[in-house]
């Protein structure tokens, strides 16, 4: 296993915290951007591709 | 399967190749969808995005601990999450099946870097960790055969990040002679084959499904050097598109042949990147497993094994992406680590990339609306691309709009006229315009260009029966219950056409299979009804008209085949009710009018049954009915 990226990890606290961070930060992102999806139709293409 | 998550459909989850694949565990999600949030789009849309946002936050997590580098690992999660390429798995529900099994694929790894990270101490966890990433591989297989290139994923990440053949004493391997090496490397092949077992099987059954559903192209059909033609262009169109993702569509069409300068455009970029990945593999090995993951992982689906008529797709890319992610973080970040740039400078620029790419997938997102606005954007950035405009076509046909689908249907049949789907869907639409000889000459092509077409064969055989050929009728209806003996409406109109050739007892036969397969078929109940009370069973065809109405309480032809069935049973004044039933629903039906005059007459309601007789009588002349006319001119003479 390689170890790196150690120097902005202060700005965040602990290793855990910032890997908390991060996931929080991905799924606020992803939503944000694909939230309008839930509200769009089944979409129906007339082939089998 | 909007019944949900029953032990029924569970059975059927196993057993179908709906969709011209096997993936139960992909069926199962949607049914439970189905018991979560019912029939509407909004549930399964909400189950794609979240899926999609685990494995982001999966990803992230597996890198962070496979190589212990937070920021490279966030960004490639980032980049894995935001990309463009990626909205048609997230967008369109019935790409579950991407999401899913990428999901188990890489719980999977993460099994498995727990496994790889046992030491002789704590062997029984390994073995533990081991057939847990056995079980997950087997649930993303079953989820989706996309990932059976898995293990050679795993052998990728043996080499970089986990070192494992270092490990295994092979870090001073060129001095070494070849079989020590093959030595070393032996015991990590030898514990894929287990995985490899597992991806043999489901590729299996999958070319077995694909072949018996038709979907495989034949070699005659599309040569192998238009496949191989077609792979190398797609790698360098996956390149092009994962850096700049512009003019994204769904489908992209298989051309046949490329022409040469994209096939020696596509071998350059792949020997090319391929052999700088090799030169440079000892010394930046996250280039040479980068690389080899986006180029591997492909290889299902790069169409040397060619499935329908698409040459590409964005969901094909969605996990080897994240190959080149991982070649693009780590090789740039050391080459950039080498330049000693302001760190704020370096994650400013990775902002900015991911800012961009959210901004393009949100654009990319907007076409994803609904089945027009996709296939509109598909005919703009796409050219002659004849599914686009046949799925046009069809979602106007869907919404009532005929007249405007025509010209989208037209186009695709004239840009590809051995399209069986596009001459089936302007064929049905014309049919229902009551355009009858030009459906049948569409028709007639879908089911030429595609004999096991079974709907083909079914609207055929409609067209055919409203022009009164019946004996034709009979051969394409007969030929739809073969290809598909489980289709209801199959053996509903061919009994239909055998009822009409005064063939009851085999008409009686096929309603009774179609209401076997579906059991609330009203018009089957209607038809068996009147089949029976054909043959004299006026009691049992009785039950079947009731059985049809309760299904659907406004059909006028059940109500008066059951007043028939009263007014043979003795029984004029039930019979007076349904007739007039029916001519409340549809007040034009002279057979309605003279039968409600029949049953009053036999009341001795002779004055209320005169206007009826002559209603009748006006109505069938007008229709040019000129039996029925004559029978209610000889009552109204009668009662005169």
């Amino acid at each position: 296993m390689q170890k790196s990226d150690s120097a902005p990890r202060a700005a965040f606290g602990s290793g855990r915290g910032q890997r908390v961070c991060i996931c929080l930060l991905l799924a606020a992102v992803g939503i944000a951007l694909y939230w309008r999806a839930v509200g769009y139709d089944f979409i129906s293409m007339c082939s089998r591709v | 399967m909007l019944a949900g998550l029953t032990w029924r459909n569970l059975g059927w989850a196993f057993q179908t190749t709906l969709d011209a694949s096997w993936y139960p565990l992909s069926w199962l999600s949607f049914m439970v969808d189905a018991t979560l949030f019912g029939g509407c789009p909004a549930g399964p849309h909400l189950m794609n995005v979240v899926l999609h946002l685990a494995n982001g936050v999966l990803l992230f997590l597996l890198l962070e601990r496979l190589t212990g580098s937070l920021w490279r690992s966030a960004f490639v999660a980032g980049l894995f999450t935001l990309h463009p390429l990626h909205v048609e798995s997230v967008a369109w529900v019935s790409e579950r099946k991407d999401v899913l099994s990428t999901l188990f694929g890489l719980l999977t790894l993460f099994a498995y870097a727990r496994f790889a990270a046992t030491t002789s101490n704590n062997l029984r966890s390994g073995a533990r960790a081991y057939f847990l990433a056995l079980l997950l591989y087997a649930l993303s297989l079953l989820s989706k055969p996309m990932l059976v290139t898995l293990p050679f994923v795993m052998l990728l990440l043996d080499y970089w990040p986990l070192k494992r053949n270092a490990a295994c004493g092979m870090q001073n391997a060129e001095s070494r002679i070849t079989h020590h090496a093959s030595r070393f490397l032996l015991p990590l092949l030898l514990e894929k084959v287990p995985f490899l077992l597992l991806a043999t099987m489901a590729s299996i059954v999958t070319v077995i499904v694909h072949k018996q559903v038709g979907t495989i192209a034949s070699l005659g059909s599309v040569s192998m050097l238009a496949r191989i033609e077609n792979a190398f262009v797609s790698y360098g169109r996956y390149l092009a598109q994962t850096f700049w993702p512009t003019n994204l569509a769904m489908p992209y069409l298989h051309p046949g042949h490329w022409p040469l300068g994209p096939v020696l455009l596509g071998v350059a970029l792949v020997a090319g990147f391929s052999a700088i990945a090799v030169w440079l593999g000892r010394r930046r090995p996250c280039l040479f497993v980068g690389w080899f993951w986006f180029l591997g992982t492909l290889v299902p689906v790069i169409g040397l094994l060619q499935w329908g008529n698409q040459s590409m797709a964005d969901r094909f890319m969605y996990v080897p992406s994240v190959g080149l992610f991982i070649a693009l973080a780590w090789g740039l970040g050391e080459m950039l680590g080498r330049w000693r740039l302001p760190r704020a400078a370096i994650a400013s620029a990775a902002a900015l990339v991911l800012l961009a790419l959210a901004l393009r997938s949100r654009d990319q997102l907007s076409y994803w609306r609904d089945t027009e606005t996709l296939f509109l954007h598909t005919i703009e950035v796409t050219s002659g691309n004849y599914v686009a405009y046949d799925s046009v076509g069809s979602a106007l046909v869907r919404k009532g709009k005929c007249d405007d689908a025509l010209p989208f249907l037209s186009e695709s049949v004239r840009l590809q006229p051995r399209y069986p789907e596009g001459q089936y869907d302007l064929g049905t639409a014309l049919m229902n315009k009551g355009r009858l000889e030009e459906a049948t000459r569409h028709l007639a092509a879908a089911v030429r260009n595609n004999p096991g077409f079974a709907d083909a064969h079914i609207n055929l055989g409609k067209a055919l029966l409203q022009q009164d050929k019946l004996d034709q009728a009979v051969v394409q209806l007969r030929e739809a219950v073969r290809l598909a003996p489980d289709d209801p409406e199959a053996h509903y109109n061919l009994g239909t056409v055998l009822l009409i050739q005064a063939r009851p007892d085999e008409a009686i036969a096929c309603f009774s299979e179609a209401l076997k397969l579906k059991p609330d078929y009203g018009e089957a109940h209607s038809n068996l009804g009147i089949a029976l009370m054909r043959q004299g069973k006026l009691g049992e065809g009785a039950a079947h008209l009731s059985a049809a109405l309760r299904l659907n309480p406004a059909n006028p032809d059940a109500h008066d085949n059951l007043g028939l069935a009263f007014l043979e049973l003795k029984q004029p004044r039930e019979a007076a009710d349904q007739f007039s039933e029916a001519l409340r629903i549809k007040p034009d039906l002279p057979g309605a009018h003279y039968h409600l005059a029949l049953a009053l007459v036999q009341q001795n309601k002779t004055k209320e049954a005169l206007p009826h007789a002559q209603k009748a009588r006006d109505l069938a002349l007008a229709a040019g009915q000129s039996a029925l006319a004559a029978k209610a001119e000889g009552l109204l003479k009668q009662q005169h």
